[in-house]
């Protein structure tokens, strides 16, 4: 599970860009689902690698179902030879997104996503239509459901 | 030539109404029967029900047959059917039959997302399937059909219609998809309307209230129930 307060306040104290995606944006956007991992979509520049193995360095980031004691180095190195992580922290489930399919990396989707303001911090959150796209493309049977809400969410918010 | 053992059927019983004694009565009495079968006709010796010869409103006249067409007719109801027409192709065909389509052609005329539904219906090979859709040739094409013709499909290819839209909603135009539309029948409207009326922040407050909740109920079941 995630403490998603304590995790935007981790992410934006370190000055980390990134756009919030996957269940937590749906959510924002008015999804009834429950999530409980936090994904957020980060910018793959150097001086962003540097702040994202920097911010989550002390939170004790490591992969998530990974068997215990494998030699695991969360640095920029890491993040520079990788892409998408998905760990656990001392904050919760976090999965650290380079790329997402259907929608590709922080660049190509930053103009299609929306700083919100939220527990007095603001955080850039993914546009509903992007959001159905990417769940779309991704193309796993689980998210049927959800695509689904969203897109009656979308016309729900459409119709009012 | 649409035919024959419907035809048939309607002149044997015809025949049987005139051997009889009351010959007039007896074809009047015939009548509904008459119909049935040309009811049956209309329906298994074209060889395609009305909810799948809908999907070929494009071809006019031209009678679509599913031993000439095979191949278009699966394709067409894969991508295009709903459950009654795809209910009817697995019937008619057998699975094996559509599994085999797909493994030969590669899924070719199926978006991603439907090629997924499909292995997972068809048992298809989860590798083969991966690699199909990163096919570069196909990416092209896929991405090609759905963002950049500005295309909005509604309901069905009947209603098919072309809207202008701006860039933002053409780069994420979606086709709809008759899985998601059944899924999306059951979506409890009610609750979301209600989240609509909150802010973003309420929305996420709710979220982690909720998952404190679950944890908490699922270390209660835990104790309970060990």
């Amino acid at each position: 599970m995630i403490d998603i307060e304590a995790a935007f306040r981790i992410l934006g104290g370190g000055g980390l860009e990134y756009i919030v995606v996957g269940g937590v944006a749906a959510r924002a956007h008015g999804s009834a689902r429950l999530t409980n991992d936090l994904d957020v979509l980060y910018r793959r520049t150097p001086e962003n690698i540097e702040r994202l193995a920097a911010t989550l360095a002390p939170h004790s980031p490591y992969l998530r179902g990974a068997p215990p004691g494998l030699p695991f180095r969360w640095d920029a190195e890491t993040i520079r030879r990788g892409l998408n992580f998905t760990l656990t922290t001392s904050f919760g489930d976090l999965d650290a997104l380079g790329e997402i399919t259907g929608g590709g990396g922080y660049e190509a989707l930053v103009n299609d996503s929306t700083p919100i303001l939220v527990f007095g911090l603001s955080v850039r959150c993914l546009n509903l239509e992007p959001l159905i796209h990417v769940k779309r493309a991704a193309g796993r049977p689980k998210d049927l459901e959800a695509i689904a809400e969203l897109e009656a969410l979308k016309e729900e918010r459409d119709r009012s | 030539m649409r035919s024959s053992i419907g035809s048939a059927a309607i002149r044997g019983l015809v025949a049987a109404g005139r051997e009889t004694r009351h010959g007039l009565e007896s074809l009047l009495d015939l009548a509904p029967r008459i119909r049935r079968v040309q009811a049956w006709e209309n329906d298994h010796v074209s060889g395609l029900p009305p909810a799948v010869q809908a999907l070929f409103w494009e071809y006019g006249d031209r009678t679509i047959s599913l031993d000439r067409d095979r191949e278009l007719v699966i394709d067409r109801v894969l991508v295009e059917g709903d459950w009654e027409s795809i209910r009817w192709l697995r019937s008619a065909l057998g699975t094996d039959a559509v599994r085999v389509h797909l493994l030969r052609t590669r899924g070719r005329r199926l978006s991603p997302r439907q090629l997924r539904l499909w292995q997972v219906l068809l048992d298809l090979p989860v590798a083969e399937v991966d690699a199909w859709i990163q096919d570069g040739t196909r990416r092209i094409w896929d991405e090609r059909a759905v963002i950049g013709t500005g295309v909005r499909w509604r309901k069905s290819l009947r209603e098919r219609i072309v809207v202008s839209m701006d860039d933002s909603e053409r780069r994420w135009a979606t086709t709809p998809d008759p899985v998601v539309e059944a899924y999306k029948r059951d979506v409890d409207r009610t609750l979301l309307r209600e989240n609509l009326k909150r802010s973003v922040e309420e929305r996420l407050r709710d979220l982690v209230r909720f998952q404190r909740f679950s944890v908490e109920w699922r270390r209660a079941a835990e104790r309970a129930f060990r």
